[in-house]
């Protein structure tokens, strides 16, 4: 016999000792203790009440500029200015165009109250509402996971390339909000449309529960009441996403922050619709380590059921000890906003909307790419682009060859774009960085559906990339 | 939902019992696997494996009093040969470490074919367990079943390092002292 032998049986020890092992007894500060009350406490208003504070405004154009967009507000947007890479920055309270990526909550003393349009109105008092005046900042540190490093370890890649990480600094602590739905632009109505949620009346229950198995509750709420309520709360309520043109910032976190929190409380919120689907809301501290966050969509299929969560981290108990870092050699955000302007502004506009552009087909799309630089895509040699070449700056503008023009990517998002009830499609955008329209669906036959349906339209195979979430479910 | 029902789900070739599994234990098994592999990609891929051959063993397997335990077994299982054949070269190092500090309790260590079952050994040492305090249950256990390292363990549990490395010594050489006064033939 060989240690691997004995280590190999070590895992056939009892339950019960596993069990007492599982979360050590830790010895925590009154500060952290405290700290995880926050959490929980956080949580439990955060349900119902985080939503309105990104409620999202319509996005500036021209709305390539993101990597991937999804839905057709996108195609009617108010504004009329064209400065491109703002709409990676945003401002939850104001319609203009921010500079930087902080974030004022109304209401707060940096920056003045201001509603300006119906999708920033103060969301109703629940009673459980934190003040504006409780939420001081926010700073978006990064975008996805793969532009996030942790001084020892790098955060996994994203799950799915369509779910967007959005990490936002308040005073307590680092957010993180994460959705298998909730790329950009997407509000919780999209969500809900696809669960069939036109109105209150579509709910029939809401429930909450969470994992706390020392104080399991699950409170069922059938008072239509307060299901009027929280549906007139999230209804117009965007999922958090924020572009960011910092997406490279590093930032670091002391040793001792790489804990299991001792507060592993998950809040559920299940929203059951009038014919029995169910749509949850998960609400989950990601511990003391941004490494722990969860992935509840797995095997998550068969009933409709779709998932998206907002994990809280109270990670950082002194905030002056998160690094935050700056990357560096990158192309002035500034820069690039104007190179962009003089390519959009070569554009005609749709006559019928001119808040809308009418993309030449050998325009293939732009985004700002991880290196910092405006990437514009082109379907036509570079040689032969001198109309696009010749008006900017190629020292912050980057061309690249691709196979499908901008227009023609959207025009497969429009096919496919009324078909998502159909199809239990969770997410579809043009995909500007990979030239192609990304579609998520929850399993291998709706996938084969949509792949029949888009054949069938003769959408050649390579513009578009289906994804199935749910993990393993064996034959 | 109780292990009970979820077993039964798996017994009805019922694809919910995966996913009741994974909102259950999803967590605490991926945490398992992401302490032994240390990649939260490969700690995901393990988890569905861990659910895969759940799936493929119950039924005939009816872990319903132990389904915790039945699922933890699994993953750690397979999260270590994730790493002693594909892990990198930083893993693969902690679990041979783990291996050559295992060896030191074994009374004869050679090349011969396990005279025990793997089941029946866990419970000679869940036996031995039983009889060490708290504290040193949760050392052993953090260390050779969690896979943790020494200072993770001295952090969690608010103690010197130098603490758990000399407890884990004193444990391992009881634990041979107990499997020879028990006259087990390893």
């Amino acid at each position: 016999m060989r240690g691997k032998d004995l280590l190999d049986a070590v895992g056939y020890i009892d339950e019960e000792l596993i069990k007492k092992a599982e979360v050590p007894k830790k010895r925590t500060s009154a500060l952290l203790r405290y700290g995880s009350l926050v959490a929980v406490f956080a949580l439990i208003v955060g349900a119902v009440l985080l939503f309105p504070y990104f409620r999202h405004r319509k996005p500036p154009v021209p709305i390539e500029m993101t990597d991937i967009q999804e839905t057709t507000d996108t195609e009617h947007t108010e504004s009329t200015d064209t400065t491109a890479p703002d709409n990676i920055t945003t401002n939850i309270t104001d319609t203009t165009i921010p500079n930087d990526t902080t974030t004022d909550i109304p209401g707060t003393d940096t920056q003045p109250t201001e509603t300006t349009d119906a999708g920033t109105t103060s969301p109703p008092s629940t009673g459980l509402t934190p003040q504006a005046g409780d939420w001081k900042r926010f700073t978006v540190l990064g975008k996805t996971a793969s532009y996030i490093k942790l001084s020892d370890t790098q955060i996994s890649r994203v799950n799915h390339k369509n779910n967007p990480l959005l990490y936002i600094e308040d005073e307590q602590g680092i957010w993180m909000f994460w959705s298998i739905v909730s790329v950009e632009n997407w509000t919780v109505d999209d969500i809900l449309e696809i669960y069939g949620i036109a109105s209150d009346n579509d709910i029939r229950e809401l429930s909450n529960k969470t994992n706390n198995s020392t104080k399991p509750e699950e409170k069922i709420v059938t008072s239509r009441e307060l299901i009027t309520e929280f549906h007139d709360i999230i209804k117009n309520a965007d999922i958090a996403y924020i572009h960011d043109p910092e997406f490279s910032r590093n930032f670091e976190f002391r040793e001792e922050e790489h804990q299991i929190s001792e507060s592993k409380f998950t809040l559920y919120i299940d929203v059951t619709t009038q014919n029995g689907d169910v749509l949850s809301l998960i609400l989950s501290p990601f511990a003391n380590d941004l490494r722990w966050a969860e992935t509840y969509y797995l095997l998550d299929k068969g009933n409709g059921k779709r998932m998206f969560e907002i994990l809280r981290g109270v990670t950082v108990e002194e905030y002056e000890e998160l690094l935050v870092k700056e990357a560096a050699g990158k192309p002035d955000q500034s820069a690039i906003r104007e190179e962009s302007n003089k390519l959009y502004g070569t554009f005609e506009r749709d006559p019928d909307d001119p808040s809308n552009f009418l993309y030449p087909d050998d325009f293939g799309g732009s985004y700002l790419g991880d290196d910092g630089y405006l990437h514009v895509n082109i379907t036509i040699p570079i040689e032969e682009a001198s109309h696009y070449t010749d008006i900017v700056d190629p020292s912050v503008v980057h061309f690249y060859t691709v196979e499908f023009s901008y227009s023609q990517l959207m025009a497969v998002y429009d096919l496919i774009r009324p078909h998502m009830s159909e199809y239990k499609i969770s997410s579809v955008g043009v995909a500007t960085r990979y030239n192609k329209v990304q579609i998520t669906t929850t399993s291998e036959a709706h996938k084969d559906n949509i792949v029949a349906f888009l054949s069938a339209a003769s959408v050649p195979e390579n513009s578009y990339d289906i994804t199935v979430i749910g993990g393993i479910i064996p034959q | 939902l109780e292990d009970s029902k979820i077993v039964a789900l798996f017994f009805e070739r019922d694809e919910t019992a995966l996913k009741e599994a994974s909102q259950k234990y999803g967590r605490a098994l991926r945490n398992i696997s992401y302490n032994i592999v240390d990649d939260r990609e490969t700690a995901e891929e393990c988890e569905n494996d861990t659910y895969l051959e759940a799936w493929n063993t119950v039924p005939p397997r009816d872990p319903s009093g132990y389904l915790f335990a039945f699922l933890a077994r699994i993953i750690r299982h397979i999260s270590i040969d994730v790493c002693r054949t594909r892990g990198r070269q930083k893993r693969k190092a902690v679990i041979t470490e783990l291996t050559e500090e295992m060896e030191e309790c074994i009374p004869s260590p050679d090349d011969t074919a396990l005279k025990l079952e793997q089941n029946e050994l866990g419970k000679i040492i869940s036996n031995f367990l039983r009889l060490q305090s708290g504290e040193k249950q949760i050392i052993f256990l953090r260390r050779y079943w969690y896979t943790d390292s020494v200072e993770t363990i001295a952090r969690s549990l608010g103690i010197g390092e130098s603490k758990v490395k000399m407890t884990l010594m004193r444990l391992r050489n009881a634990l041979k002292d107990y499997l020879l006064k028990e006259g087990y033939d390893l």
